[in-house]
């Protein structure tokens, strides 16, 4: 299989399961369980890229995040704009304030980044809290409709579940393509040596904005999905709770791939609807399935599938070898019958 | 990878092994306490009671129920008991009709709120425990089974918020669609019943029963016709404050420190819209972040030359800002409280510095309604400690409420619940804490109290009968003004 093969097979695969969760799914998993993973999938993706590429733990994601849903509320609600104009604008303040975030904390690394970036996190939530005049204060943004795209209506499920998943494919393309491009390289090298990539010319600093505000276009678009979703934005969307559940959904999911955002927030989404019916402690019960993901696997969820997956093939070759050499002890017993042959031609073909 | 790869499949098994040992050691907590049965016991009773309509061959713990029953005013009880007596006769309805009615309650079981959510719970479950239901256990999510209202089998689904709208949205939506929930009870903050409010209203055939949230705007401007509100709003628990302030006071000029968000607004509104209107003059209107710890920048705020200082708080901002204002200005200048800045829930943890301060609210301990009574003594017996405060009182006059325009309605939720919705809307009663009824936008018009803290607990200075949404002003002008909001009402 060529690698072109293989990016074509599973965009196929992703379009079949996009086109057919609809249909196998209640009106309330597609909503609250398929669209709320989504977008939730798309801002995680955000911190994903920061985290598992750039190696920059971002704790301002959610604050981009609410800037471009914000901004989008504000635009529609308090000046009357058309939603898609105000969706083209939310959708570039996000890069903006991911290129803002970016400028303010391009030299910190570690703990101080985590610092920098948290303190801009909570100073967005408190001016979204405070700056009534602009924001509405606590009460926030209420009844927001979603828009109508081709005259389909957004606020319906299933056309706002294929938007999103749209935009959920886009992103992850959009991500692995920056990855793959010299720039994902730069990324990778702040991650693993930045005095390396100094010394060979790169601007760490500037590598650093950029990788912001790449992640923030991400971040936006989830902002203005999640004011679709929920009608609404209020400093409660994007307070210290979100930013944690944010890390959280990465954390689960593997940051070294996009794609475990997506799992992590299926994951976390999952936990907070269904937990609840047999304990009281949805939170605790979070809480140590992060632990144990955490302990289990550097690369979270997406860590333990894969190494299922290769501990599978590995103990199919395992059997398979075992049966060849059965078989072939076997074939030198008795003559071989044709259906050995062609079990044992099987095994070789295969392997 | 390789790593990773090479790691023993045992850990992962070891590791959700633990998980599960948890979570089993969590259900532990709730069900091995022997408390829940113990308490489970007293409630089978006041069950019975209402079965066989009278209650009259009843222990004492479940003369209370019965006494709050026969509170219902009288045509209702009569058609209850109508509806009793008809079980037999209406077998076919009832057979039919037996699927079973799925009640949602929701309330702040996570976050900031966490504590009230509990007390909360305990007005649902109260309500619900006279109509046949026992407790499944002790904790908060438990639920109660078993409870019957003209035959049809009532089922109680139990869900937290953290006081965030979007999570509410999304925990009545599990309850609604999920759970096939067509009454909601809750939610108990301001905000979240806006956003319930939107969400309900495309939702027509569920009917959304508030708890305690005190937005004016949940039933004042543009009310959904699935909305019910039995108890006050924020504006109306203040009602009177200004009045007394000015009038049996003699206070002039005050300044106010609130929490900065929709429900202090209301209730600083309210105060100040009596108040001006008496002649009196706001010299500062302080507004302080939700969940601030320091107030020594606020309290500076405050002018040394106001005759009161109104201020209107929740929880531990409440405490928080009380002590902090103590220290800065050795208490020269007096208090008047939000009525949930010395709501009963909180009482104790002001301990004696609450004792005399002034407000206005739905709950007094002094009442001496016999509901009230009742009502304290039954939920000291199923919650043993607990004594009545705003959260208990309102969720359990919400659910009661619902109960009863049901069982008028023989459990008959066809059409839209159009039937019943509009029994809810007739409903009239004496609750533990006065007598209620619902006006054209279905909010209730109420009883309120005008009280001092003493002894540890709410005494009545005065009873304001029959307070409305506007506060006895003329409607189209109330209305008219807008919201309350930091600089409206704008008092001279």
């Amino acid at each position: 299989m060529t690698a072109r093969s293989r990016v074509l097979a599973s965009l196929a695969a992703t379009a079949v399961a996009i086109a057919v969760t609809p249909a196998l799914v209640s009106d309330f998993v597609l909503l609250q369980i398929a669209i709320k993973s989504l977008w939730l999938g798309i801002a995680g993706a955000s911190l994903a890229f920061l985290i598992g590429q750039a190696g920059l733990i971002s704790l301002a994601q959610t604050a981009v995040f609410g800037v471009s849903g914000y901004v989008m509320a504000i635009l529609v609600l308090d000046h009357g704009w058309d939603v898609w104009l105000a969706v083209a604008v939310a959708a570039a303040a996000g890069p903006v304030a991911g290129l803002i975030v970016g400028a303010i904390s391009r030299r910190a690394a570690g703990l101080y980044l985590m610092m920098l970036t948290l303190s801009i996190g909570v100073f967005v939530f408190f001016f979204a809290q405070q700056y009534q005049p602009i924001t509405r204060g606590h009460t926030g943004f209420n009844g927001f409709d979603a828009p109508t795209l081709f005259g389909i209506d957004l606020n319906d499920r299933r056309p706002l579940f294929y938007v999103t998943a749209v935009a959920a494919v886009a992103v992850v393309a959009g991500f692995r393509y920056v990855m793959a491009t010299p720039a994902g390289l730069a990324y990778r090298g702040i991650r693993d040596n930045p005095k390396r990539l100094q010394a060979l010319g790169y601007s760490t600093e500037a590598t650093t904005v950029s990788a912001f505000a790449v992640a923030g276009l991400a971040a936006g678009a989830g902002g203005v999905i999640s004011v679709w979703y929920n009608g609404a934005i209020s400093p409660g969307s994007i307070d210290l709770t979100r930013t944690i559940e944010l890390l959280i959904v990465v954390m689960i999911g593997g940051a070294l791939r996009i794609e475990g955002a997506f799992l992590g927030a299926l994951a976390v989404t999952l936990m907070q609807n269904y937990v609840s019916d047999f304990t009281n402690r949805t939170e605790t019960l979070i809480g140590a399935v992060f632990m144990v993901v955490v302990l289990v696997s550097r690369q979270g969820l997406t860590g333990i599938l894969l190494g299922l997956g290769s501990r599978a093939q590995r103990v199919l070759g395992w059997i398979q070898r075992r049966n060849s050499t059965l078989d072939r002890s076997v074939t030198d017993d008795s003559r071989r019958s044709p259906e050995h042959a062609s079990r044992t031609g099987q095994h070789a073909a295969s392997q | 990878m390789r790593n990773l790869g090479a790691g023993p499949l045992w850990r992962i098994l070891a590791a959700l092994a633990a998980v599960a040992v948890l979570a089993a050691s969590c259900g532990d907590d709730d069900s091995t306490d022997d408390t829940p049965s113990a308490g489970t016991e007293p409630v089978e009773a006041p069950a019975d009671a209402t079965d066989t309509g009278g209650g009259a061959d009843t222990d004492d713990s479940t003369e209370e129920p019965s006494a709050s029953d026969a509170a219902v005013s009288s045509d209702d009880s009569s058609d209850s008991s109508a509806s009793d007596e008809g079980d037999s006769s209406g077998d076919a309805s009832t057979a039919e009709a037996s699927e079973p009615i799925t009640i949602g309650a929701i309330s702040t079981l996570d976050g900031p709120f966490a504590a009230l959510g509990d007390f909360s719970m305990h007005g649902v479950k109260l309500a619900l425990l006279e109509y046949g239901g026992t407790l499944d256990g002790d904790s908060t999510r438990d639920t109660v089974t078993g409870a019957e209202v003209a035959g049809v089998p009532i089922e109680l689904v139990i869900e937290g918020s953290d006081a965030t709208p979007d999570v509410a949205v999304e925990a009545t939506r599990r309850m609604v669609e999920q759970d096939g929930a067509n009454i909601i009870i809750g939610p108990l903050s301001g905000d979240e019943g806006l956003a319930l409010k939107d969400y309900v209203r495309e939702h027509p055939d569920v009917t959304l029963v508030n708890g305690t949230s005190a937005s004016q705007d949940l039933t004042l401007r543009d009310p959904a016709p699935n909305v019910f509100r039995f108890g006050g709003d924020g504006a109306m628990w203040t009602f009177g404050v200004g009045t007394y302030a000015y009038q049996e006071l003699g206070h002039r000029r005050i300044a106010t420190v609130a929490e900065d968000y929709s429900y202090p607004y209301d209730q600083v509104g309210a105060v100040l819209t009596e108040f001006c209107a008496l002649g009196g003059t706001v010299a500062e209107r302080i507004w302080v972040p939700l969940g601030t710890q320091d107030y020594s920048s606020f309290v500076a705020q405050i002018p040394d030359d106001v005759d009161a200082v109104f201020f209107a708080m929740g929880g531990t901002d409440a405490i928080n800002f009380v002590k902090q204002y103590d220290e800065f200005t050795g208490q020269a200048i007096p208090l008047i409280a939000g009525p949930t800045a010395v709501d009963q829930s909180v009482l104790t943890e002001l301990g004696s510095r609450a004792e005399g301060l002034i407000s206005s609210g739905p709950v007094v301990d002094d009442s001496g309604l016999a509901e009230f009574d009742a009502f304290a003594e039954y939920l000291d017996d199923v919650f043993p400690g607990q004594t009545p405060n705003i959260f208990n009182v309102y969720y359990y006059v919400a659910t009661k409420s619902a109960l009863q325009a049901l069982e008028e309605v023989g459990g008959d939720l066809s059409d839209g619940s159009a039937a019943f919705q509009a029994a809810l809307a007739r409903q009239s009663w004496t609750t533990p804490i006065g007598p209620v009824v619902l006006d054209d936008n279905r909010q209730a018009v109420v009883d309120m109290y005008l009280r001092r803290v003493s002894d540890g607990a709410q005494a009545t200075i005065e009873t304001l009968p029959l307070v409305n949404a506007t506060l006895g002003f003329d409607r189209d002008e109330y209305v008219a003004q807008g919201s309350f909001s930091r600089d409206n009402p704008s008092c001279g």
